[in-house]
């Protein structure tokens, strides 16, 4: 069969799939009953009178911040392109209790302890960073914001200078050093890929109290034209990985590097193999690290023929050169190519007896299974990542729609063995809006995970902990495509 | 895009400003029955599944309402919906990665895709073996066949859409097609 043949036969069999679809056939739209989404600080301002438009927002809170941004501006110096906004604290509407919003989740989901018990235990850290912009980020350039773990409240905000964006951020394991990526904004109505953008970075560094204490520019830098894939601050902060794609109109389309900058150095290590890491542009989530910081954790699908993603462990110490050849895959998520050999944890019975007394005891026609993305904990045992299928989907009764039900799981597996070795967080959901799963965080042994189960909209960002879940503050937080960083 | 792409390609009618929800609200709706067909289909072609289709295409229109003052240009409303109807499958796809076990394939092969577009009652044996190869292709490269083949999308806008770059695109369409290719051969 040649390629021609092929071409034409892709193009006949998906035009006759389209038309299945027939135009009197048509659902219809059900839009959601809340006034259009505006702002995500719309409530800070006014919170009893009318939405404003997202513009006029800006300026107020610009108004707002601006002594306070002169007072830190003799830290923001090396930095020129940031400016930095320091801010009282704005408690979120909540108050600290797990169970108030977890009632208003769509399943039977355990409230955990309330976040305050959490921070002053020390389980998870107390501030993070999250990227966030006003109205949709496709749209609207965005910004860092620091928030208090606890309560959400705003310990400071980076604002980069106009015509740049925020674009993810990573967090090191000490609970006040986080690294921003940072590009040119290529607006809507520009030709240029935002993707594409040169990467530069900003370590920012919190005071005990959670404001922001200092900001550099990095000498690191990803060139216009090359695709990062993946960032990640080592544990102590001293190095930051990176995954690349370079030129790909080159001889390796499918080259990706991942590279090891020593920030105090500059030094740079790299590895180099065929395939794909991260499952988009400035994934945080793609590479993790250990405390030994002698391993790097990366998730990885190859090129070749069928189906094969994983996570790999890269040996540090064999400074650089072939990916592949210094690493091994502590854990295979999908192998179409080799029937047999991928994993599915309850089918197999391995996960099965490892569930939550609480866990639901009905079985699923189909198995969750992890995603690419997933994390290494710090002391490097365990592998933890969350997995999701949808249940039961359905139209509704009335015809007005889909409805569905999801089952969520939260798998800890072991790296020497590549096995299920917990399942930290078992639910199912009688019906939820987006399928979303997402580990965030994980705390050094893999107990304490901050990650995103699914609601009526898209997820909802908490802590997960012994099969309970405990929501966390803040508008920011239940965004489901929430890019903070603890 | 080509003169010849499917509807989803067509420019969209152009929504006045608007201030208020019912005038939002109309305008999204407006949207939605211009252009619902071709966005549907271009997901379930995508996504090979009708329900799971109808649920991005709502969902993707619901982020539009929920996100319409803060358009800078509601001119761009179709391109954000429709790049949200790409994304959503693309999410889809990668949440339903389990679907794509060998089990999961040999659970709908028993079960002839009933309901699905793969459905031979509803496209014929031909059309079904090609569509199911295609199934069996990692995400990103049945993404790229869809947007090469069925949107009829150039190199430079499958690398937009896909954000990656035009070489990316080369290699994983050509990749696609060898193995698309071998699948075929085998069930042959």
């Amino acid at each position: 069969m040649n390629t021609l043949e092929i071409e034409d036969r892709i193009r006949t069999a998906t035009r006759a799939a389209a038309d299945t679809v027939t135009p009197d056939s048509l659902p219809q739209l059900r839009l959601p009953s809340e006034r259009p989404f505006r702002s995500p600080f719309r409530s800070w301002f006014r919170p009893s009178s009318g939405p404003r438009h997202p513009r006029a927002v800006a300026v107020v809170w610009a108004q707002r911040l601006a002594p306070i941004a002169a007072a830190v501006a003799v830290i923001a110096v090396a930095v020129a392109m940031v400016t930095v906004s320091r801010n009282v604290d704005h408690s979120a509407t909540s108050t600290g209790s797990a169970s108030s919003s977890v009632s208003s989740g769509p399943g039977p989901v355990k409230a955990g302890p309330p976040l305050s018990s959490y921070v002053a235990a020390g389980k998870v850290p107390r501030y993070y960073v999250s990227v966030e912009s006003h109205g949709n980020p496709n749209f609207n350039p965005s910004y860092a914001v620091v928030r208090a773990t606890a309560t959400g409240a705003v310990r400071g905000m980076m604002t980069p200078a106009a015509g740049h964006t925020v674009l993810a951020v990573t967090a090191a394991a000490d609970d006040k050093t986080f690294i921003l990526d940072t590009a040119p904004w290529a607006s809507s109505s520009s030709n240029a890929n935002q993707s594409f953008e040169p990467r530069s970075f900003i370590k920012l560094t919190l005071s005990s109290a959670g404001y922001v204490q200092s900001l550099k520019g990095l000498s690191v830098s990803v060139p216009a034209g090359q695709l990062m894939t993946g960032f990640a601050l080592s544990p102590d902060g001293s190095k930051l990985a990176l995954a690349i794609q370079p030129d790909n109109n080159k001889h390796e389309p499918d080259l990706t590097e991942v590279k090891v900058v020593t920030l105090a150095t500059g030094a740079v290590l790299t590895w180099t193999a065929n395939g794909t890491i991260g499952f988009g542009p400035d994934d945080a989530r793609s590479l993790s690290w250990p405390e030994n910081e002698r391993t790097l954790a990366f998730d990885w699908e190859g090129n070749g023929p069928g189906i094969h993603t994983g996570i790999w462990l890269l040996s540090l110490d064999s400074g650089g050169g072939s990916l592949l050849a210094h690493s091994r895959e502590a854990v295979t998520l999908l192998n179409q190519a080799s029937p047999g050999v991928t994993p599915v944890p309850t089918s197999s019975g391995t996960a099965a007896g490892l569930r939550p007394a609480s866990s639901p005891s009905a079985q699923p026609a189909t198995t969750p299974t992890c995603q690419e993305d997933s994390i290494i904990d710090l002391d490097g045992s365990v592998i933890v990542c969350g997995a999701i299928a949808a249940l039961n989907e359905t139209v509704k009764p009335n015809g007005s729609g889909l409805q569905r039900g999801a089952e969520t799981e939260y798998f800890e597996y072991s790296v020497g063995s590549g096995k299920v070795t917990r399942v930290l967080g078992h639910w199912t959901f009688g019906s939820v809006g987006a399928l979303s799963v997402e580990v965030l965080w994980s705390n050094a042994s893999g107990s304490v995970l901050i990650g995103v189960i699914p609601d009526s909209g898209g997820g909802r960002v908490g802590v997960i902990s012994g099969n309970e879940f405990t929501p966390l503050h803040s508008a920011a937080a239940s965004q489901p495509d929430l890019t903070g960083a603890w | 895009m080509k003169a010849n792409a499917p509807e989803v390609s067509a420019l969209p009618p152009e929504p006045s400003r608007v201030t208020g929800l019912p005038d939002a609200a109309k305008a999204v709706t407006e949207l939605y029955e211009a252009h619902a067909l071709g966005l549907i289909r271009l997901a379930v072609v995508m996504l090979g599944d009708r329900p799971a289709a109808e649920d991005v295409v709502q969902e993707a229109f619901c982020g539009l309402y929920r996100r319409w003052h803060s358009l800078s240009d509601t001119a761009n409303a179709l391109a954000y919906v429709r790049s949200s109807v790409i994304n959503g499958c693309r999410t889809a796809l990668r949440r339903r990665v389990r679907q794509l076990t060998l089990a999961g394939f040999a659970e709908a092969d028993q079960q002839g895709e009933s309901d699905s577009a793969e459905s031979e009652a509803l496209v014929g044996e031909e059309h079904r073996q090609v569509l199911l190869a295609m199934r069996r292709l990692p995400a990103r490269q049945r993404e790229a066949l869809v947007l090469r083949y069925y949107m009829d999308l150039d190199e430079g806008e499958i690398a937009t859409s896909m954000r990656v770059s035009r070489g990316t695109v080369k290699s994983t369409t050509s990749r696609a097609l060898a193995a698309l290719g071998r699948i075929l051969e085998d069930q042959s």
